[in-house]
């Protein structure tokens, strides 16, 4: 592996450490025997959330037919080698979530009018299940990409990482004997940090009004889970970071938004391949700049607002198509990649899709949304009814089941996805 | 949910609510029951407002929301609809007023809420101020929520762990910024030229014209040739960068930008050689790059044609800069202290200094030894002193002591304490921390004084600081943070560019700054006879005879379209999508930001209008057909006429009388080439649901004027809820009006209004 001159930098945010000298070289399999994997634990799954905040041109994305032999649409033919890992649905929709552009911070939470006034979020599909399967794993989960999908259970944004470069060097960046000297100390100083800040909070407590007070609560909760992550760093930090056969990933330019998209799936494979975190949301881009892709000559946001332009639809759909081949692109290298006789797509459980059905009215139902990969008897289109449209987070529910946590209900569920069958020994 | 009265269980349910909050008594019920109920009642009640199902029971803020909007409606005489039966004004009247008592008390009850963490732009400011250093920080932390339009909503502001984490990271990285044991970096002097990269193209778009490069074409891309990227800077620290620059085959003015690390200035420049200079802080790396905007984009062999070109000599980089050494930023932290005699006893001087300027007030003898057992600790760990008192000061910055605006808990209506005014006059004016002298008043109990609090505000509008209040302030309320938001689509406004989107920002700031510096009338917010303008907004908005880069007031012709925060260019944008503009959109926009009204989301079981340019049908045809259904037309009739007035303005603010599109020529349908064609003509009249009809935007603004009340109240609303971080409440609409009244005298103007509120009792009680 290439290491630049801004490798110190790299380190620093990549925060945790690094090699002791006892430990050299120990594989995933011993990390995963020895300090992560909980006992009996046999195949771990993982969950990747990919949300395209602008959507795609619906008559381009979905299909006619449904059922397992519906006709390749022009926007999902890249697709077509992995079709059989995967089922498109139509019909489905957060109910009571609104408002445009805003809907993308409940594209994974469901909670409803993101766009109100007085709108609070809560939490993330896949901040719950980083709370229930994360605690196997280096990271618990990863946020990335342009615009976060991820909300902490109080409703606050997770900070996203949208540089492949910097969530490589978060996973597999070693640093030196001195590096990890000075990142155990940090991390012993931040114990003695929040035991004093704590004791600040608990002193502040008799001259508080009722609702201050659950603020404070609030604040202690988080000082709590910051030791609890600190101490979690402390135990990895003498675990060696796997090492993987990759080059650090380049800086592309902020238009080149499917490029970017590119290189942050081939770390989030890598992080799948190596067991670093199982729950990955990638939030993609609704930039305002123009992407290097053959024909397209105008902005990517104006562009979804095509205002029934063909001249624009036609750029738009050259976006859609880039978008969906590259994500294509990582589900076949997924199938591709071996794991104890499966492969990691057996053990991947990916949505993809978008908050909005229809950027050029900001409509946020009949989204268009893909399941694929995972444990499940995958049937081709499944279409709900383009009206009454079926919760989404019913997939979340299917989705979690089919992992293995124990669940029946995420916020606005009324179920699981109905025509599409687990195959999880435990769901 | 509308009790039973005949019901025991309501008596008992009432003499129980009576001793907990406010509840909608028998007579408003009755007054229901009679005018409301029949459309508001079961499930398809009408705007899915159920009366029946609506809690009386005033304890909860959405409750008191609900109810507030209800009594407004009726106030203003929108409810019952005009068909339906109507009270008797003193019916009305009573009802209204029983109403508006227990709304005050119970949103008394309600406004607890004081202890707000501060938002990331607040943290940054605070950390500079209270560190004196310019690292930037608070793209380390997580966005904030954002409530009813500001970022500083104290109920709102939530806590999480990587929250947390973020502040220790951030914390770490401030003081590693403050602390500078080593020697001065040597300040140096270099000349800087971009000679070896532009070479090659010397003859072509570029030429060699004495010590000057001269540039022929503009490139929109945000990479220039010309540059000091031939000079590394190792150092991160503060530069002066000096050039000259002229303008060459012309008498005419040019218009360069000299982008400095990714921070914008924007220079015009004529014949004359003319020396420029600024100081900027410039990170390890950094570079400084000059595009000369205003050029073509193509000409065939320029030199030959001797067309105008800008040149631009060899710049002279001097840095970084140290007025002091160690900096102010060490210094105040260890003044002459030795660090290698320094031990606890040291550690004890700098928090006992450090800490009250971090807690912005005086801190307890417990508090203080509690961080200095933190530093002991440290060093019993077998830290040195240096690494200890870091932590020392890093446990500061994470402390709810220094994150939380903290106040005490005490009855509604009593005054908060002297440092707690301290610390919101200065978030509210300063978006940070107070400074020794606001410290200082606040210990002689001095800050509750109006004439002090009046020369305290004026103090604070001079200061530099002032200007994130500005910022800020419009960022929010205009929404002029989502500048960047679209990029208009190059076919249809070729005429737009990042100089331009810069200006615009700059005019609205500029223009709120004037009337805060000359405390004019809020008035002129509306409509002004004046503008903030340079040469390129001057050229956007078809007003002649003015030069220069720089914004600055314009009187404006008399018939002009322009004046005002509604016909800025970067409000018309900010409003529109980069492609279409929305009468919708814009008229939400207007009604909440204006004339002070909130307005529910569309149901989602409504068909969204589909924009369609084809032009066929424009926007207002489609709405019409929208407004025909009277569920729609409950608010779209108050939204849409507002949009209409700015429908005379297209995606990026220009003038329009006809709607534009992009018509692609079927012989070049590959390559996309075609012509802009005109289509249907813009409508921009409309009528409110008042009945006051207006022609156009000049008659809209006119029509605002008029009712300059709703506009005032709507203003000082606004301030008052940036200021303080918490919704305005029904109890505080008393304190609101009396303030807004107050602005209608023309001798109260903008600055005027801000001392008020700072005077206000709403500012200075809980």
């Amino acid at each position: 592996m290439k290491v630049t001159g801004t490798r110190r930098q790299l380190l620093r945010a990549a925060g945790v450490g690094l090699a002791l000298p006892l430990l050299e070289s120990v594989s995933r399999k011993a990390v995963s025997d020895d300090v992560v994997a909980a006992p009996n634990e046999t195949a771990p799954q993982r969950f990747v959330a990919i949300n395209i905040p602008l959507g795609f041109y619906g008559p381009s994305f979905f299909p006619t037919e449904t059922g397992l032999d519906y006709a390749m649409t022009p926007t999902l033919k890249p697709l077509e080698p992995v079709r059989d890992r995967m089922t498109v649905i139509s019909g489905c929709s957060h109910p009571g979530v609104d408002g445009g552009h805003s809907a993308e911070a409940s594209f994974l939470t469901a909670a409803p009018h993101p766009g109100d006034r007085n709108f609070r979020n809560t939490i993330s599909f896949d901040q719950y299940l980083a709370g229930q399967i994360g605690d196997r794993t280096r990271f618990a989960s990863l946020t990335l990409g342009h615009l976060s999908l991820s909300w902490s259970a109080n409703g606050v944004s997770i900070p996203t990482e949208n540089r492949p470069d910097r969530t490589f060097a978060k996973l597999f960046l070693r640093g030196s004997q001195q590096d990890i000297a000075r990142e155990r100390q940090r991390l012993q100083n931040g114990h003695s940090i929040l035991d004093v800040v704590l004791d600040d909070a608990k002193s502040m407590r008799p001259d508080l009004s009722h609702i201050d007070r659950q603020k404070l609560e609030q604040y202690f909760a988080a000082v709590r889970g910051a030791e609890k992550r600190l101490a979690k760093a402390e135990m990895w930090s003498k675990t060696e970071k796997p090492q993987v056969n990759a080059e650090m990933p380049p800086t592309l330019p902020s238009e080149d938004l499917t490029g970017r998209l590119k290189l942050h799936f081939d770390v989030i494979h890598l992080a799948l391949q190596t067991d670093s975190t199982r729950v990955v949301a990638l939030g993609g881009n609704n930039g305002s700049l123009v992407p290097p892709i053959q024909g397209v000559k105008s902005g990517y946001h104006s562009l979804s607002h095509h205002g029934q332009s063909t001249e624009m639809i036609k750029q738009l759909q050259a976006v859609d198509l880039e978008t969906v081949r590259v994500w294509g692109e990582f589900v076949k290298r997924l199938r591709e990649t071996p794991e104890d006789g499966e492969t990691l797509l057996d053990r991947t459980h990916i949505l993809f899709g978008s908050n909005l059905g229809n950027a050029n009215a900001h409509t946020t139902n009949n989204l268009p949304l893909i399941l694929a990969g995972g444990r499940y008897k995958h049937a081709g289109h499944i279409a709900f009814d383009s009206r009454q449209n079926e919760p989404l987070a019913n997939a979340f529910v299917t989705i979690g089941q089919s992992i293995g946590v124990p669940m029946d209900s995420f916020a606005t569920s009324t179920g699981t996805v109905k025509g599409v069958e687990s195959t999880s020994p435990t769901a | 949910m509308i009790p039973d009265f005949s019901s025991r269980v309501f008596l008992v349910a009432c003499c129980l609510l009576l001793v907990r909050s406010a509840t909608i008594a028998e007579d408003d019920n009755a007054f229901v029951r009679q005018f409301c109920l029949d459309c508001h009642r079961g499930a398809d009640a009408e705007s899915g407002l159920d009366l029946q199902q609506l809690s009386g029971d005033l304890d909860s803020a959405a409750l008191i929301r609900s109810w507030a909007e209800i009594h407004d409606r009726v106030d203003r005489g929108e409810m019952p609809p005009v068909e339906a039966e109507q009270p008797a004004a003193k019916d009305k009247a009573a009802f209204l007023s029983a109403l508006r008592s227990r709304l005050v008390q119970a949103d008394e009850v309600q406004r607890e809420v004081v202890h707000r963490r501060m938002n990331r732009d607040e943290y940054e400011n605070a950390v500079h101020d209270l560190l004196k250093i310019d690292v930037r920080l608070k793209q380390l932390l997580p966005e904030d929520q954002i409530f009813d339009g500001f970022s500083n909503n104290g109920a709102t502001l939530a806590v999480s762990v990587e929250q947390l984490e973020a502040y220790l990271q951030t914390a770490e990285l401030a003081i590693d910024a403050a602390i500078r044991w080593e020697d001065q970096p040597k300040t140096e002097t270099v000349v800087v030229d971009a000679v070896s990269e532009v070479k090659p193209y010397f003859g072509q778009q570029y030429e060699h014209v004495d010590d000057f490069i001269v540039v022929y074409l503009a490139d929109r891309s945000n990479y220039s040739k010309i540059s000091t990227r031939s000079h590394k800077i190792t150092h991160r620290g503060r530069y002066r960068v000096q050039f000259e620059a002229f303008v060459h085959n012309s008498d005419g003015p040019q218009t360069f930008l000299a982008d400095a690390d990714g921070f914008s200035r924007y220079y015009e420049v004529n014949d004359k050689p003319q020396t420029f200079t600024f100081e900027q802080t410039l990170s390890a790396g950094g570079v400084i790059q000059f595009h000369a905007v205003d050029l073509p984009g193509w000409i065939n062999d320029p030199i030959a044609k001797k067309v105008p070109g800008v040149g631009f000599g060899p710049v002279t980089l001097t840095g970084p800069l140290y007025p002091t050494w160690p900096p102010q930023s060490h210094q105040q932290l260890f003044g002459e202290m030795d660090l290698e005699q320094a031990g606890i006893a040291n550690a004890a001087t700098i928090l006992a200094k450090f800490l009250p300027r971090a807690f912005r007030r005086p801190v307890t003898e417990q508090e203080h030894k509690r961080y200095v057992a933190l530093v002991q600790e440290r060093l019993d760990a077998g830290r040195t002193f240096d690494e200890a008192i870091r932590v020392g000061l890093a446990a500061a910055l994470c402390s709810p002591n220094f994150l939380y605006l903290k106040e005490a808990a005490r009855p509604v209506g009593e005054s908060i304490d002297g440092f707690e005014i301290a610390s919101r006059l200065s978030f509210f004016l300063w978006n940070s921390i107070p400074d020794e002298r606001l410290t200082q008043l606040a210990g002689q109990g001095r800050l509750r004084d109006p004439q002090t609090l009046a020369t305290e505000v004026d103090r604070m509008l001079d200061d530099p600081k002032a200007s994130r209040f500005v910022t800020n302030f419009t960022d929010h309320w205009l929404h002029l943070r989502r500048i960047h938001e679209t990029t208009p689509d190059g076919k249809l406004f070729p005429d737009f560019d990042d100089h331009l989107k810069h200006s615009m920002v700059a005019e609205s700031r500029a223009f709120f700054r004037h009337l805060l510096d000359s405390d004019s009338s809020i008035d002129l917010l509306l409509d002004s006879d004046f503008a903030m303008l340079n040469r390129r907004l001057a050229r956007h908005y078809g007003v002649p005879d003015v030069a220069g880069a720089t914004v600055h007031a314009v009187p404006l012709p008399k018939d002009s379209v322009r004046g005002g925060v509604m016909t800025q260019g970067a409000v018309l944008k900010v409003t529109a999508n980069g492609t279409n503009t929305s009468p919708v959109v814009r008229g939400v926009w207007v009604l909440e930001n204006i004339m002070g009204r909130k307005i529910p989301p569309p149901p989602s079981s409504v068909a969204a209008i589909e924009p369609d340019i084809r032009g066929a049908q424009t926007i207002r045809q489609q709405l019409v057909k929208h407004r025909s259904d009277e569920s729609c037309n409950a608010c779209h009739r108050h939204i849409d006429p507002p949009g209409f007035a700015l429908e005379s303005f297209d995606p990026v603010g220009s003038h329009r009388e006809k709607y534009i599109r992009f018509q692609v020529n079927p012989d070049f349908i590959e390559q996309g080439w075609g012509q802009l064609v005109a289509g249907a003509e813009v409508d921009a009249s409309g009528e409110l649901p008042s009945g006051q009809p207006f022609k156009e935007i000049r008659e809209f603004k006119q029509v605002l004027l008029e009712h300059r009340h709703e506009f005032a109240r709507c203003l000082t609303e606004k301030l008052f809820a940036y200021a303080l971080g918490r919704e305005m409440g029904f109890s505080d609409r008393s304190e609101i009006e009396r303030i807004a009244v107050a602005t209608s005298d023309e001798s109260v103007g903008l600055k005027s209004l801000i001392r008020m509120i700072v005077q206000s009792s709403t500012f200075q009680e809980k």
